[in-house]
């Protein structure tokens, strides 16, 4: 199999790897660079659980290559909260709300969330739940998710308490 | 009057809301699901599985998976026979039937595992077992309940497709003449579908013979202490030979109660290879050939007085538990449930699965 180098931004730090051409970004963050934030539910683009965003659009990592992200900005969950753990609105949101249960498909529905919240993005409640339609959820029945859904929609999420402790 | 001390006892936690433990390491990336551990000199397990439904095995060819670049093993049943285990139903008993971690002769569903490939990458465990050569002699597949009622028994030496059955189909006189004299009689028959459990983390077992007596697993499960009984007795081996780890689990859904057929050939594979292997299910796999429950029909008969009372009910019920049921004697538990809530003066019944 040929090897491809890459260069990317991971959560902050450039990294250099050699992939094969065939090797999707979602295994490449799982088993090269540690990132088990990210999970495969399906490998087929259907689930959402393997969300991350790539210069700040989220992206089904299961779809994408890792030799398509040379060059890119990538973010998994674990590049979400602050450096001193203080959570992320969409984490803080996703607590105060139970939006989550087993937290297998969480990682992908946060990332979801971040791209559309995050920086100058001010997604409706309307539209963060039309986004939830690339999720799925077996656990929760997707209300504690629509609760955080609405907090970050109306900037109601507690400031800073029940950071990751 | 006194404010109620909120430190001590269950005014603790009553109506509040209380903060999940685990949520600050699922919602950092922070969980531990099988699939994200990594043991020195693990290897990957890919199957090859059988793309029909019924047949006998004429041969298997293995001999280009060998030759691919990072495979260590490629194992059939008369493998992994050389490490007996004796593959228990949820209740810890025997089956009827001998069931085998791969297909031993002849396959029973699309999907049965067939031949085991470990190899250092997934990728390449799944490319060795695309070249797995395997030919069948194709026999009528049974599917439904109708058709298990009249095939041939798909286990060769069964006089049946029924695994087991309790009560009597035919109604005893006592309780025909109480149906019979009741001012309503009703009859409804009721079909309920198969359900699929799919938990969003997919089946998947980390196996690792740490000494002749001390296996690990880490495995995706309901209960730690369970699976942990059900290996040891399935092995012969001592409670204390086996230790599971099963940090975080990505739901389960009644499927992962204890290992079934791929995570004990996993298992028997790595007791024989010496090697830790991981097999972690695909979406694919597991749409396929992750055990399902309770496709059902029941014809309940129930009797009526002038009042609207329950005089007298009887119950035929018949379950597809498939070709190897996990525990067959369970389609027993549905008559408790039947007429839980009611006073029912008399009840018979047939359970067949
Ligand atoms: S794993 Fe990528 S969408 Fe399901
Ligand atoms: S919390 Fe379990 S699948 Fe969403």
């Amino acid at each position: 199999m040929s090897k491809h180098a890459i260069d990317l931004t991971l959560n902050g730090q450039r990294r250099s790897a050699g992939v094969e051409a065939r090797t999707s970004l979602a295994d490449y963050l799982r088993l090269d660079a540690g990132c088990t934030g990210v999970h495969l539910g399906c490998e087929h683009g259907v689930c959402g659980a393997c969300t991350v965003t790539v210069d700040g659009r989220a992206v089904r990592s299961c779809l994408m290559l890792a030799v398509q992200a040379d060059g890119c900005a990538v973010t998994t969950v674990e590049g979400l909260a602050a450096p001193d753990g203080t959570f992320h609105p969409v984490q803080q949101a996703m607590r105060e709300a139970h939006g989550l249960q087993c937290g297998f498909c969480t990682p992908g529905v946060l990332m979801t969330f971040a791209a559309l919240t995050g920086g100058e993005a001010r997604a409706s409640e309307e539209e963060l739940v039309s986004a939830m339609s690339g999720h799925v959820c077996r656990c929760t029945g997707y209300q504690g998710i629509r609760r955080a859904a609405r907090a970050l929609a109306e900037g109601t999420v507690g400031a800073g308490a029940g950071a990751a402790e | 009057m006194n404010a109620p001390n909120s430190s001590l006892g269950a005014t603790r936690w009553i109506g509040q809301r209380v903060p999940r433990k685990e949520d600050p390491r699922l919602l950092t990336g922070r969980g531990q699901f099988v699939d994200d551990i990594v043991l020195p000199g693990m290897l990957h397990v890919a199957f090859a599985r059988s793309p029909i439904a019924r047949g006998r095995i004429v041969s298997i060819d293995t001999a280009a998976a060998r030759e691919m670049p990072g495979v260590h093993g490629v194992l059939t049943m008369a493998d992994l026979a050389a490490r007996p285990i004796t593959m228990l139903s949820f209740f810890f008993t025997e089956a009827e039937i001998p069931i085998t971690p791969l297909a031993d002769g002849h396959v029973s569903y699309a999907g049965e595992p067939v031949v085991l490939v470990a190899a250092e990458t997934r990728a390449q465990a799944e490319d060795a077992a695309s070249l797995v050569e395997i030919a069948y002699e194709e026999l009528d597949p049974v599917v439904t309940i109708a058709q298990a009622r009249t095939a041939g028994p798909i286990h060769p030496g069964m006089d049946s497709n029924v695994a087991a059955e309790i009560g009597d189909e035919e109604i005893e006189d006592e309780l025909e003449d109480t149906l019979a004299g009741s001012a309503l009689r009703l009859s409804h028959r009721i079909v309920h579908q198969r359900i699929s459990q799919s938990p969003m983390e997919t089946r998947g077992v980390l196996a690792s013979r740490d000494g002749p007596e001390e296996l690990q697993l880490w495995i995706t499960c309901q209960s730690p202490h369970l699976v942990a009984r059900w290996v040891s007795l399935a092995l012969g081996l001592p409670d204390s030979a086996i230790r599971v780890v099963a940090k975080d689990v990505g739901g389960a859904f009644g499927l992962k109660n204890h290992p079934w057929k791929e995570e004990c050939a996993v298992i028997v594979a790595a007791l024989l290879m010496g090697k830790p292997l991981k097999w972690i299910e695909d979406r694919y796999e597991a749409l396929t050939a992750s055990n399902q429950a309770r496709e059902a029909e029941m014809t309940l008969q129930a009797g009526f007085d002038a009042e609207g009372r329950l005089t007298g009910s009887h119950g035929i019920y018949d379950c597809n538990n498939g070709a190897f049921p996990q525990g067959a004697d369970s389609n027993i538990a549905v008559h408790m449930f039947v007429w839980a809530a009611y006073k029912q003066p008399a009840y018979a019944f047939v359970s067949r699965g």
